[in-house]
């Protein structure tokens, strides 16, 4: 007689959610050739920028005003030497967006981090300790998430002067309550169930429970979030280059680039065309890795979003 | 299949011969989830006859709802999958029908009824258009004429002020009272089966009795057949005229009522009765109470799947699937144990899959 | 009802006064209005003489409460550079960014929640995966680089449209356009999140039970109850549209709106209006709120019970 009697009480333990949750991550992807093919793409481009200096075929900032505005390769006039062109200023563009990355990946990443991180221990801590405290955290994260952000940003930074340091800290700010809600979420469903409690009569103590239990199943979800936002932070920091309050010249943010040819878009297009695409490429394979994430988090979920 | 014709010519107890208005051979539904598959429904087989009341008792898990789902392909796909069976219903295949041919049979040929009447209407529609969809849809009637029989209905189920509730929100009413509507729009284009998966486990006791009666009541003026899914057995007592005990996807026992609860076969069922103090029952209690857990239906069970559980089991139980035989006048139980000589069945055919 | 009407009345009102306190405190606490208005190279005691004139060399919350007591009789100051009242330059530019928000939110939502249902009605079907494809890159056209590909195809390469202007249809094409890829993409996401999950609840298998066909049971079941998310979706990203991604296209295609006069305000650092903006702004956000909330009431009627 085959049968088995389903263990009714599995202890998650540390290890064993770390691995479930990278082996559900690994199986999302040996699935989709499609997700595959975005990731692969995304790891392309960062490694593209993280290791510019040494694959960069030209120094981003070196200017040359004899080969001004050559075309990509492929186009009439266009140059081996610069293989998506040069801008308005003779500088190669394949160097400014491996470089530009830096700056656009670099933002996006410190502040999904910082936003992260900060979000997510205030979402732990008043999630877990409730009371007037955590009631007046969330008060004010429903008041900052029904505002758009974009326009407060854009003031922000232009009173506090632009720069990198200031973007970061302006987009941190509008960042972190998403996750804290989150992370609030995430522990409030934690502390109800019976685990914990079993571990609390065991003599365990509080900042023990949270640590051992609420971040390994924060995990896999916190993912999935830090994905979608980073891609939507990178969209904001383009948005907000543009428009000259974030990255300033001649730093190439693929957002300022875009800015800065956009005056000769008509002559040069590429200038244009390609940072830009770069901004594209690069939200999309976030997002198209974050939604099959999304979808491997539950096998019953498959037909969903 | 000639133990399935057997049963198929087999006189109810007290009843005349009657052509079957249903008729399910050898039921088999699939749960995909993943890569494992969980057999749900496994070689189930009936007939129902016309103003019979015929009830599936079987804890939950046993493939009760499964298969009355599976009957109407109302099971969600996927995960859910009938993989083989019949279902004769007005002459034709129900699983091979074509879905315009289908959505005519649901509701006017055979309509149902679900366990949770808080979640089986829709919050955002009037209560009074969740009758008259049907009307509309089966019977082209005008509205106005929808209303009035729907109308009628709501009075029919005992709810006295309905020209005032046609318009309310199922939010607006009591749990008893909601799975009143839902009777009245299964009933509204008189179905000749009625599928009624646990209606009053969600409900209090006197309103549980008061829907038992107003469903046996239509049952008796209509002739309609009626499948009642429980694992009440008070409620079996009280109303069936025939019961199908499964278990892990199977009919274990299938006998008329006065059968079963005098003379059950097969172990399962007897385990069943005992955890009921009084077939009379002033008190009724939930089924929960036979040492251990159903197999893992994930798995393929060679041998009789309550072997674990059984206090009968011999050895040729751990290997072989019990054969379905006939018992008494017109049951039928699939076991290797004869109740009435107190020991192994004698010559028995047994199949080695455990199906037919 | 009373009590949600009070609820969401006394919300509104501090997330206006919120954001306008807040647009102040940055502008006069960490930027110092006397350089904004002065050159650099002004002296000292002239710097001085004027901070003293404007009244900015008052406590911080002296202003503030003389800025607030304006604010509450719709007194935002005079605009630094124009001479103009500065609530009037905010309002002024609503028009323009109102037919190009309201045509581009119409057609994202008529297409999105099309496709959506679309999408939802056959799940892993080639419509769906094509309506994914297009919600997934809908989210991630960056919005500067895809205005600008707009234009330069449709107007400089084919010259079918003006590249910038006012006035005429052809005008609001391209700005429509590009304000409604993001909306778009989102409500189709949402929408067959949302209708998947409708179509997998009971009282659907109630539905078919009754003999309904699957378009009666998607569109008269299962959309209705579908709908809150969707519009809860349609409305913030309404009021995202109108004061955020207004600033990128009306720049681009030169259209004279709100977003490009806001955008102005900023540059030149024109505190009063840029005050007033914020204020129309949030106030934008609290009648869409509004709005959101009154079609809650009209897709669920029962929420009068709860």
């Amino acid at each position: 007689m085959n049968q088995t009697v389903p263990s009714a009480h599995i202890h998650p333990g540390r290890n064993s959610v770390f691995d479930r949750a990278f082996f559900r991550w690994l199986k999302a992807y040996s699935a989709d050739w499609f997700a595959t093919a975005a990731l692969g793409l995304f790891v392309v481009i960062i490694v593209g920028s993280v290791f510019a200096n040494a694959f960069a075929p030209h120094d981003p900032f070196q200017q040359n005003l004899l080969m001004r505005l050559k075309p990509p390769v492929g186009f009439e006039g266009g140059l081996w030497r610069y293989p998506f062109g040069t801008d308005l200023l003779g500088r190669d563009i394949l160097s400014r967006v491996m470089y530009g990355g830096r700056w656009s990946l670099g933002i996006g990443f410190a502040v999904v981090l910082i936003g992260g991180a900060v979000g997510t221990i205030v979402g732990l801590l008043t999630g877990y300790f409730g009371g007037r405290i955590d009631a007046a955290v969330m008060r004010y994260i429903d008041f900052q998430t029904s505002i758009p952000y974009f326009l407060l940003a854009l003031t922000i930074m232009a009173a506090i002067g632009p720069g990198v340091r200031n973007l970061v800290i302006v987009l941190s700010i509008g960042s972190w309550p998403l996750f804290a809600r989150f992370a609030r979420s995430i522990m409030l469903s934690l502390k109800s169930q019976a685990f914990i409690e079993a571990a609390r009569v065991g003599g365990a103590k509080e900042m023990t429970i949270m640590v051992r239990h609420a971040f390994p199943n924060i995990l896999s979800p916190l993912t999935t979030l830090s994905t979608l936002e980073l891609s939507r932070i990178i969209l904001s920091e383009a948005g907000l280059s543009y428009l000259g309050m974030g990255v300033q010249p001649p730093n190439p943010a693929w957002g300022l680039m875009v800015s800065e040819a956009h005056d000769y878009v008509a002559t040069a297009n590429w200038a244009v065309t390609i940072p830009g695409l770069f901004i594209l490429l690069t939200v999309l394979s976030i997002n198209i890795c974050a939604n099959r994430l999304r979808r491997s988090t539950d096998p019953l979920q498959r037909g969903r979003a | 299949m000639g133990v399935y014709a057997d049963m198929a010519q087999s006189n109810e107890t007290g009843s005349m011969v009657k052509e079957p208005v249903l008729s399910v051979r050898d039921l088999e539904v699939e749960y995909r989830l993943g890569k494992s598959t969980v057999r749900a429904v496994n070689g189930l087989s009936f007939d129902l006859n016309p103003g019979q009341t015929l009830a599936i008792v079987g804890e939950s898990g046993s493939g009760k709802s499964a298969s009355m789902l599976a009957l109407t392909r109302l099971i969600p796909s996927p995960p859910g999958f009938v993989t083989k069976g019949q279902v004769m219903f007005n002459g034709q295949n129900l699983l091979s029908l074509p879905p315009k041919e289908l959505q005519k049979v649901r509701g006017p040929g055979i309509a149902m009824i679900f366990q949770d009447p808080m979640t089986a209407l829709n919050p955002l529609m009037k209560i009074g258009r969740q009758i008259t969809e049907g009307l509309e849809v089966h019977f082209k009637l005008s509205s106005a004429q929808a209303h009035k029989r729907a109308v009628e209905l709501l009075k029919m189920v005992g709810i006295v002020d309905a020209e005032e509730r046609f318009n309310d929100y199922p939010i607006q009413f009591s749990g008893g009272m909601r799975q009143r509507v839902m009777i009245a729009s299964a009933i509204a284009c008189n179905p000749k089966v009625l599928i009624a998966d646990e209606p009053t486990t969600a409900l209090d006791v006197t309103i549980q009795m008061q829907v038992i009666e107003v469903i046996n009541r239509l049952r008796s003026e209509t002739e309609m057949g009626v499948i009642w899914i429980t694992h009440d057995l008070g409620v079996v007592a009280g109303l069936a005229d025939k019961v199908i005990v499964m278990y892990a996807g199977r009919a274990v026992e299938i006998a008329a009522v006065d059968d079963l609860f005098y003379r059950p076969h097969h172990p399962y069922a007897m385990g069943l009765l005992r955890s009921v103090p009084s077939i009379a029952g002033e008190k009724r209690r939930r089924l929960r109470v036979i040492e251990g857990l159903p197999p893992d239906l994930t798995r393929t069970i060679e041998g009789c799947p309550f072997f674990s559980r059984c206090d009968k089991k011999m050895d040729i139980c751990a290997s072989l699937m019990p054969e379905t035989r006939r018992v008494e006048i017109s049951g039928f139980v699939a076991c290797h144990w004869d109740v009435v000589t107190q020991h192994a069945v004698a010559n028995p055919t047994y199949s080695v899959e455990g199906r037919q | 009802m009373l009590k949600l009407v009070t609820h969401r009345l006394l919300h509104s009102a501090i997330l206006i006064f919120g954001v306008v306190s807040v647009i102040f405190f940055t502008n006069f606490v960490l930027g110092d209005p006397v350089r904004v208005l002065l050159p650099a190279s002004t002296p000292q005691e002239a710097v001085e003489a004027f901070r003293a004139q404007m009244g900015f060399d008052r406590p911080i919350l002296v202003q503030y409460l003389d800025y607030i007591s304006g604010v509450l009789t719709g007194d935002f100051g005079l605009s630094w550079w124009q001479k103009a009242d500065a609530l009037t330059i905010a309002v002024r530019p609503l028009t323009a960014t109102l037919e190009l928000g309201l045509v581009a939110m119409l057609i994202a939502s008529v297409f999105g929640i099309t496709i959506g249902i679309a999408a939802a009605a056959k799940p892993d079907s080639w419509i769906d995966r094509l309506a994914t494809s297009i919600s997934i890159v809908g989210v991630s056209l960056p919005l500067i680089w895809f205005t600008l590909m707009l234009a330069l195809v449709f107007s400089v390469f084919l010259g079918w449209l003006p590249t910038a202007g006012y006035g005429t249809w052809a005008h609001m094409v391209l700005p429509v356009v590009s304000l409604a890829a993001l909306p778009l993409g989102r409500t189709v996401q949402i929408t067959r999140a949302a209708m998947i999950d409708e179509m997998a609840k009971p009282y659907i298998t109630t539905a078919r039970a009754r003999g309904l066909s699957e378009r009666r049971i998607m569109f008269r079941h299962a959309l209705r109850n579908a709908l809150p998310p969707i519009v809860t979706e349609i409305g913030w990203e309404s009021a995202v549209l109108l004061t955020g991604y207004t600033i990128i296209v009306e720049s681009v295609f030169g259209w004279p709106g709100f977003g490009f006069a806001s955008y102005h305000a900023i540059l030149t650092r024109d505190m009063p209006v840029i005050g007033a903006m914020a204020f129309v702004a949030a106030v934008i956000v609290v009648i869409i709120n509004i709005l959101v909330d009154i079609a809650y009431v009209i897709i669920n009627p029962t929420i009068r019970y709860e």
